[in-house]
């Protein structure tokens, strides 16, 4: 087909301010309006309609309150359909049909990949990098990846703790104490807040003696899985080419793809619908990472909660609760990055302190520590406090003591002595060092 | 030995907030490392300011002044004697007579970070 579009100028200085738009719609912490409700079922029937599909009744229509609830309740209500339908049959074949991705599939040909392809005859690829892989770019991390991540974590969790117990529920009353101690550490250690428990209990209430079941139709519910506006990064893309640049293309059947992709995550299943609301709190760093000090960088009004120091996933009692942190959790940590991150809620100085850790090299600067494989210099203020003593402080430097420059590039690698190290906080070497006065 | 000599750029960004020399905020503690004459009531006889390509903070002074902070002792600033001098996280690296680059000391870890004191 012969290209109908060319960027213009015009366009072109939208482009940006497009993505910006979209990476926005990504983060969004925005309540839900009383209106939305209507608006988001008015367009799950549309995407339904526009697939030859019969869509669910408007009561099967629902909004859930995060990811996780869409995840869970989406694969027990896929198996209790399943097994309405069919009777029970727990074996991999049965989890693979009730979670068929049939509906999802259809949908989204009929909306989004029909869509795609019209405008990519119509324009070739120009402006994709521009829109939909910039909006991904910036948003991924902290929420399609990690809401994927932590829902297929918490679902195997589950159905690893589900398998466990036997099948009866006898035994399922004997095990229950052991399972829920491993459980709880396990949850110790994980980046994030879903009650695994709770839904694997919720399992065995629902299913009987088929907790299984239905938890591996959680785990297979990826299948029914449409990311909603954590997808926007196509939304963004195509559009683009519907308001900016005004492509004569049919969009009556795209509109309610479109519509979808300022709400939450939805499963999307013959028999009915689940949409998420968006996060309450989402927060990233200045790269775009998903972060927070104090708390959850992703919390849902249902608690459920993610966890990430600069884009660093690590253990939520680390974030909520560090005053719990002793020398034995940071040195039984085998992840460099999680352990840096303890060691920064630990403080440095006190580590080296507490853990009794061997210089590595002591000169008139200071001393130089290697702690697991990272180097810290520990130095003293050379004005004393108001009681004659002198604050000791312990900074964090590069592995080789390379100078950190201004623009926080790093120089050629030093010794390592601590005259250098400290230099190479001020981006020098340690030749260059050597204050004739210091307070 | 050779003197140095330092030419200011054109263009450069006037660092100086209101008429005051203040080298670094302290992040955590508010606490300011700050350039003032060394008599109280005058103007310190001084500026501060962004290279254009470099970006290398420059202080200038033409009269002897003092670096004060709450937490260190003050260091005199003598422009005719241009030595490396340090406060705290902050490091006055001679370039020439009376002209220091102002260097803010930096951590290395998940992202390098100015010391926050």
């Amino acid at each position: 087909m012969a290209k109908k579009y060319t960027l213009t100028d015009e366009h072109r200085a939208q482009l940006t301010p497009w993505a910006d738009r979209w990476i926005a719609n990504v983060l969004s912490t925005a309540h839900y309006t009383a209106d939305d409700p209507a608006t988001i079922r008015a367009a799950v029937r549309g995407l339904y309609e526009a697939a030859g599909l019969v869509p669910p009744p408007d009561q099967r229509i629902v909004i859930v309150p995060s990811p996780t609830v869409a995840r869970f309740a989406g694969g027990f209500a896929a198996a209790i359909w399943y097994r309405r339908k069919k009777g029970s049959a727990a074996t991999r074949d049965a989890t693979r049909d009730a979670t068929w991705a049939a509906t999802r599939d259809a949908t989204r040909d009929a909306t989004r990949a029909a869509t795609w392809a019209a405008t990519r005859d119509a324009t070739g690829d120009a402006t994709w990098a521009a829109t939909s892989a910039a909006t991904d770019a910036a948003t991924s991390a902290a929420t399609r990846a990690a809401t994927r991540a932590a829902t297929r974590d918490a679902t195997r969790a589950a159905t690893s703790a589900a398998t466990w117990d036997a099948t009866s529920a006898a035994t399922w009353a004997a095990t229950r104490d052991a399972m829920d101690a491993a459980t709880d550490a396990a949850e110790k250690m994980d980046w994030y807040r879903i009650p695994v428990r709770a839904l694997t209990r919720l399992a065995h209430v629902l299913f009987a003696d088929d907790a299984s079941f239905g938890l591996q139709c959680a785990s297979s519910a990826s299948n029914l899985w449409d990311g909603g506006n954590q997808w926007s990064g196509w939304v963004a893309y195509l559009s683009f080419f519907r308001h900016v640049a005004h492509l004569p293309l049919d969009y009556t059947k795209w509109q309610h793809y479109e519509t979808l992709a300022h709400y939450g995550p939805r499963v999307m299943h013959a028999e009915f619908c689940l949409v998420s609301e968006h996060p309450v709190v989402l927060t990233v760093d200045a790269q775009s990472r998903p972060h927070h000090d104090t708390g959850p960088f992703c919390r849902w009004s249902d608690g459920t909660a993610l966890y990430a120091v600069h884009g660093v996933r690590v253990p939520w009692w680390i974030i909520e609760y560090p005053e719990r942190l002793t020398v034995a959790h940071i040195d039984a940590e085998t992840n460099a990055e999680v352990r840096r991150v303890m060691l920064d809620r630990y403080g440095f100085d006190r580590y080296l302190t507490e853990s009794g850790a061997q210089p590595l090299h002591a000169d008139a600067c200071g001393t130089l520590y290697r702690v697991h494989d990272a180097l810290f210099v520990r130095v003293q203020n050379s004005t004393p406090e108001p009681d004659g003593s002198c604050k000791w402080y312990t900074l964090p430097v590069d592995d080789d003591c390379r100078p950190i420059r201004e623009n926080l590039s790093l120089g050629e690698p030093q010794a390592l002595t601590a005259r250098n190290a400290i230099a190479s906080t001020f981006g020098l070497t340690g030749a260059q060092y050597a204050p004739l006065v210091e307070t | 030995m050779k003197t140095q000599t330092y030419t200011k750029p054109t263009r450069t960004t006037d660092l100086s907030e209101a008429g005051r020399l203040i080298l670094a905020h302290g992040e955590v503690t508010g606490h300011r490392h700050e350039v003032l004459a060394d008599i109280a009531t005058d103007i310190p006889p001084a500026q501060f300011f962004e290279e254009p390509d470099t970006k290398r903070r420059i202080l200038l002074i033409t009269a002897p002044c003092t670096l004060r902070h709450d937490e260190h002792a003050p260091i005199g600033l003598d422009p005719s004697r241009p030595v490396q001098l340090r406060q705290g996280d902050v490091l006055l690296q001679p370039l020439a007579p009376g002209v220091w680059y102002v260097i803010r000391q930096k951590e290395y870890g998940d992202v390098v970070r100015q010391v926050a004191d």
